[in-house]
């Protein structure tokens, strides 16, 4: 009988630790700031405005209260983004029903991903191009948008493809703050980032929408 | 202790360790051959490890009659690749592969043949050397 009573304990204390980890806030990535009555200025990204795989302009306009995840990437790249994608498109079948969720895949080769190359790459994924945009623009500004994201991208001839960039997959709040890095190459990564989107809808949407 | 049990656990110990050993080096010696590092190292990223594709953007291997085909045209489609523009049913097409030797290609396209339930006989090498000097 001890046992019995000794097992419950322990399951309580198991379920307890549980609740408190689901409970925690996401952390607030990036530098942080104090401003002159005191406040923490946490790091934003800046607006921005590229287009998407259907002609259309995203900026931070669409993403109005909505939280979202960035990746970049590029068409014809031979050694990384298949895997990527193959993650994303786990989260973007978790949260299709999800209208305070948008996926922005950023081509990080606009001379080649033109509109008309984004979208057929969005076909054969077979993607609801509402809620996964893929971005290109100007290649400076789609460079200098990554930095802001907190990752680096570039060109590098003896990379495969041209191209180097992590498989980074960036999660961000409404307020366009950085909540999360996961290794979108990761699938184990990519549950915890889905967890941590859950999360962040059900902890700070509901409470503070903007 | 009833008889059956204590008859498990002398005779069941023995059949395990047979079947795990047997299961070990049937794994270890596939994912350890020459084939299979060209694989992973040339051509997982996008058909990605066992060889699945990714929808209609990258084609699966597995039951590809490109891959159980023809081993003249598919070492060819291996060094050279496909323009997005001569590719009729993936937009992205697929870079070449001008680094593999005719022997590499050759043993990837032997692995390919016989990997993720696809069954076709090997090519030899005399076969695959004359194809990649004729490439179009």
């Amino acid at each position: 009988m001890n046992k019995f009573i000794l097992l419950g304990v322990i399951s309580l204390f198991l379920m307890a630790c549980t609740v408190t980890q689901q409970q925690g806030a996401l952390p607030i990535l990036g530098m942080k700031d104090v401003s002159p009555a005191g406040d923490t200025l946490y790091h934003t990204v800046p607006d921005f405005a590229f287009t998407d795989q259907t002609g259309q302009t995203v900026s931070q306009q669409t993403l109005q209260g909505k939280i979202y995840v960035v990746d970049f990437f590029f068409t014809s790249c031979p050694s990384i983004c298949p895997k990527m994608k193959e993650q994303m498109i786990r989260v973007h079948e978790e949260f299709l029903e999800e209208d305070k969720v948008i996926l922005l895949s950023h081509t990080i080769d606009p001379e080649h991903d033109s509109v008309e190359v984004l979208h057929a790459y969005a076909e054969a994924l077979g993607i609801n191009s509402t809620r996964w945009r893929m971005l290109t623009g100007d290649k400076d500004q789609i460079y200098t948008q990554a930095e802001k994201y907190l990752v680096s991208v570039g060109e590098d001839e003896t990379a495969p493809g041209g191209f180097i960039h992590g498989g980074h997959f960036i999660l961000l709040d409404h307020q366009h703050r950085v909540r999360g890095y996961y290794d979108g190459t990761v699938p184990e990564d990519v549950d915890e980032l889905m967890r941590d989107m859950h999360r962040l809808l059900a902890q700070e949407y509901t409470s503070n929408p903007s | 202790m009833p008889r059956i049990f204590r008859q498990i656990i002398l005779y069941g110990w023995p059949v395990l360790l047979m079947a795990g050993l047997g299961l070990y080096f049937m794994t270890s010696d596939k994912s350890d051959s020459a084939g299979a590092r060209l694989y992973v190292k040339h051509c997982a990223g996008c058909h990605m490890d066992e060889g699945q594709g990714l929808r209609k953007l990258i084609p699966t291997l597995a039951q590809s009659a490109s891959v159980m085909g023809d081993g003249a045209e598919l070492a060819c489609l291996i060094r050279k690749g496909v323009t997005p523009e001569n590719s009729r049913h993936y937009p992205a097409g697929m870079p070449g592969n001008a680094q593999l030797s005719a022997a590499e290609i050759r043993t990837l396209i032997n692995y390919m043949r016989n990997s993720w339930g696809n069954s076709a006989p090997a090519v030899d090498f005399e076969e695959i050397q004359t194809s990649l000097d004729n490439c179009k």
